[in-house]
């Protein structure tokens, strides 16, 4: 039996040195690459190496939102006040049951209307239209029965007018130049069908007008915390794939699209739970399918700051609810790996999003397990097992803070001294503990899943520390 | 490797990629904080920089003022300050602190040696730097009347190989002085290296061209055929906006079979904006094309031809199975102010789709409250 378990434990050693050596080795280039990348960026625009024009492309804003009345008002206010010239906005509200649909009456000079949607995209109809026109920004607010933020989505762009639409959610604040940024790669490259901006923590930062007047690390443990893990997660491993089109997902908080291609599609799915990902993914398979020339592209420039779970309650939600969505698209497209393994996308991003955000909670908490069992039967190198956690736990601090101080520097924050500090803190507390706590969180999502298909995932909202001038 | 089964060796292994990897990424780490306190810094000497620049362009000014003199020690010491990049952005900053001052041409216009001797330096550096260069010179050339052809064809040297950013910000450069031969050669290099340059880009690039703009539509309309389409997109568009000259030539092309599509486009929205009673018939007719795409611009074109054959078409076409004709032809309708008892047989008629769309831009001009 001893000898069972050995050889057991000899195998499970090989596959996490493998395992980890690999994800050590992605987190490395990643890093390694953005910082190449985020230099090279900042020098452009240093040196004026931009596609900066006065007019643009147009563009429709879709917000689908479902029980914002706390945030709405001020995020459409903040897009009155982007540096844009031309662009509408339509929000969707899908069946709210509080009063975000009277706020929004309240607070703009909204009008009824019926108004015909050319429905190229299935989805369920529109209840009641409204229609404003603010500083020449026309605003469309559609109220329809509730059917999901796919669903909402489409409708949005069912009755959009422009060739590009950008999606917001409805507690993002949008900075100034978001949009001027986001289409940049559209100009500069005929290719690109698709841009996801940068999603950041709004909880850090006091806008008057689109601009950033003040950024601090918020000091509750569980936003400082996710403030860390974004700049860890999103920042670096966005921009490696970007080198090769090979980002599989565009955060539903604000990316920009080519319509016709999405309408090609199918548009949204209405049947998921992650859809922002599940689109990205069927728009790769669409493109490969289809022989066409295509990227999809990452802005890190365009900026969109969007509110995180301010309690443990709201986050285990928010990321059960991401890590279904994810396994539900990788499950929906494994011709990714099976009809274009030679593709860098294929190859690099589908087994990556596999192996390690996927599987990888699940392998982390098979590795605890078998450390356990090993411990049982004498067999665990403490000493080793104690360096490893150490090493481990001090290269995700080093690779945390290096993420952190990149972002200060290519977005010129001020940062106050104490928040150097806190930041520390935050990335030593996220490593060693959070990180672990997610890890149990995205491996119990699968449990009862089923029941919440299609529902919008909500999380406690507070107002925006945003102020706007009065735009009309 | 948690385990006491696995090799020592391995174990070394292991920890001799991850201490590589660690300190790679601790020297990453080291040169972004260095990077953080280096900018603080930079920011304070580019200042000063301007600040000293400021001072400099301050007092030339007042001589040019007051005895129309400019010593040529000056610009032996831009010739050589303005090589360091960092000197060329902070004497750029100098320059916007006097924006509004009317003097500023005047200087401006002493500057050209300089420049002439910039372009030949900034030819040994990367291409971000002759972007940068390009740029200033984009945004100064007109004011100052830097014409020369050597800085010209110095910036067209640039091109191989050029990043959007350079291509974009050298045609900028171009716009910027009289001579279209100059504008035509980096076409003519897009061309024939099939670099694209959004449409957009061009016309919008296009506008900003402060010369007489008809001699310059004429010479580059007449080399039309020598570039690839985005730019005969682009510079259809630059026409549209300025120039109601190219009426009857447009209309000629537009009767041509084998056009592209997108050109075709764009030459309906031209009798959009410009009037022209000939184009009448041909958009009467484009208002019934096979192709969705020209059926929609084209009833879109037709709001700016009132006539009983227009009206008759543009109802005609609210009935058309295509949802952004019908919404074009409502526009168009209403926008050539068809009264609402012209278009009773419509609103009463059968077709819920033609009545929906009506109703909704009756509604949106106020005339019907629903």
């Amino acid at each position: 039996m001893n000898l069972f378990i050995e050889r057991f434990m000899d195998v499970v050693a090989l596959i996490f040195i493998s395992y980890m050596l690999l994800y050590t080795t992605f987190l490395f280039l990643y890093v390694l690459i953005g910082a190449v990348r985020l230099y090279e960026k900042n020098r452009m625009l240093k040196l004026k190496n931009e596609i900066k024009h006065e007019y643009y492309m147009p563009i429709s804003i879709i917000m689908a939102a479902y029980n914002e009345e706390v945030t709405i008002v001020d995020s459409v206010k903040n897009l009155l006040n982007l540096d844009y010239k031309l662009f509408e906005i339509i929000i969707i509200d899908d069946g709210s049951t509080d009063k975000t649909v009277e706020k929004l009456l309240e607070a703009f000079p909204f009008v009824q209307i019926n108004r015909p949607i050319h429905r190229k995209i299935m989805c369920k109809d529109a209840l009641v239209i409204y229609e404003t026109t603010i500083k020449n920004i026309k605003i469309t607010l559609i109220q329809k029965e509730n059917g999901g933020k796919g669903d909402a989505l489409n409708l949005g762009i069912n009755a959009s007018s422009y060739p590009y639409f950008v999606t917001i959610d409805a507690d993002s604040l949008l900075q100034r130049n978001s949009l001027e940024k986001i289409i940049q790669p559209v100009l500069a490259d005929e290719r690109v069908i698709a841009v996801g901006g940068m999603v950041r923590v709004a909880q850090c930062v006091e806008m008057v007008n689109g601009e950033v007047m003040d950024y601090r690390i918020p000091r509750n443990l569980v936003v400082g915390m996710q403030v860390m893990e974004y700049d860890r997660s999103f920042l670096a491993s966005r921009i490696f794939l970007d080198q090769f089109s090979g980002n599989l997902i565009i955060s539903g908080a604000f990316g920009l699209f080519k319509k016709d291609v999405v309408i090609a599609a199918g548009g949204y799915h209405t049947n998921i739970i992650g859809e922002d990902m599940e689109l990205v993914m069927r728009l790769h398979t669409f493109m490969l399918n289809n022989q066409r020339n295509y990227r999809v592209a990452y802005c890190p420039e365009a900026i969109c700051w969007s509110q995180m779970p301010e309690n443990i309650r709201d986050v285990i939600k928010q990321r059960r609810r991401w890590h279904i969505g994810l396994f539900q698209s990788l499950l929906s497209y494994p011709i990714m790996f099976t009809r274009f393994p030679h593709k860098a996308v294929s190859f690099f991003s589908y087994l990556y999003y596999w192996l390690f955000e996927l599987l990888g909670p699940f392998i982390e908490v098979f590795g605890l397990a078998t450390i356990l069992l090993a411990l049982s039967f004498d067999l665990l190198n403490v000493p080793f097992m104690i360096n490893l956690f150490l090493i481990y736990t001090c290269y995700g601090i080093l690779l945390s803070l290096t993420a952190f101080f990149q972002r200060v520097y290519t977005q010129g924050l001020k940062l106050h001294g104490s928040d150097v500090m806190i930041a520390l803190l935050m990335v030593m507390i996220e490593i060693a503990i959070f990180r672990y706590f997610l890890s149990l969180i995205r491996v119990s999502a699968f449990i009862g899943y089923r029941k919440k298909r299609c529902q919008w995932g909500k999380i406690t909202r507070k107002k925006h520390n945003s102020k706007t001038i009065e735009y009309t | 490797m948690l385990y006491k089964t696995i090799g020592k060796e391995r174990i070394n292994l292991f920890f001799a990629v991850v201490y590589f990897y660690f300190a790679i990424c601790f020297s990453i780490l080291f040169f972004t904080i260095g990077f953080i306190l280096y900018q603080k810094y930079d920011m304070r000497r580019q200042n000063k920089l301007k600040q000293q620049f400021i001072i400099m362009i301050s007092e030339k000014q007042n001589l040019l003022l007051e005895e129309q003199y400019f010593d040529r020690q000056h610009i032996e010491v831009l010739k050589n300050q303005l090589v360091n990049l960092n000197k060329l952005i902070s004497f750029e900053k100098a320059l916007a602190h006097f924006e509004e001052n009317e003097q500023l041409p005047i200087y401006l216009s002493q500057l050209e040696p300089v420049i002439k001797s910039l372009v030949i330096e900034y030819q040994q550096k990367d291409q971000m730097e002759q972007a940068y260069l390009a740029k200033f010179i984009a945004t100064y050339a007109a004011k100052g009347k830097w014409h020369h052809p050597f800085i010209y064809k110095t910036l067209v040297a640039y091109l191989e190989n050029a990043t959007i950013y350079l291509r974009e910000n050298i045609l900028l450069a171009t716009y910027q002085q009289p001579d279209s031969k100059w504008i035509i050669s980096v076409f003519r290099y897009l061309t024939d290296n099939q670099l694209f340059h959004h449409p957009k880009l061009i016309q919008d690039g296009l506008l900003n061209y402060p010369y007489d703009y008809d001699s310059l539509i004429d010479e580059l309309w007449e080399k039309r055929d020598t570039f690839h389409q985005p730019i005969v997109l682009g510079l259809i568009g630059y026409i549209t906006y300025k120039s109601d000259r190219y009426k009857e030539v447009f209309y000629q092309l537009l009767q041509e079979n084998q056009l592209d599509l997108e050109e075709k486009i764009r030459l309906i929205r031209y009798f959009r904006r410009h009037y022209y009673e000939k184009a009448e018939s041909l958009l009467l007719d484009l208002a019934n094309d096979k192709q969705d795409e020209i059926r929609i611009v084209a009833v879109n074109a037709l709001s700016k031809y009132h006539s009983e054959r227009v009206i008759s078409t543009l109802k005609r076409a609210l009935t058309d199975s295509n949802f952004y004709v019908r919404r074009n032809a409502s526009q168009s309708l209403l926008e050539m102010g068809v009264s609402e008892s012209e278009l009773l047989d419509v609103l009463h008629g059968h077709d819920r789709y033609a009545k929906e769309m009506l109703r909704y831009h009756l509604q949106l001009e106020g005339r019907i409250f629903k």
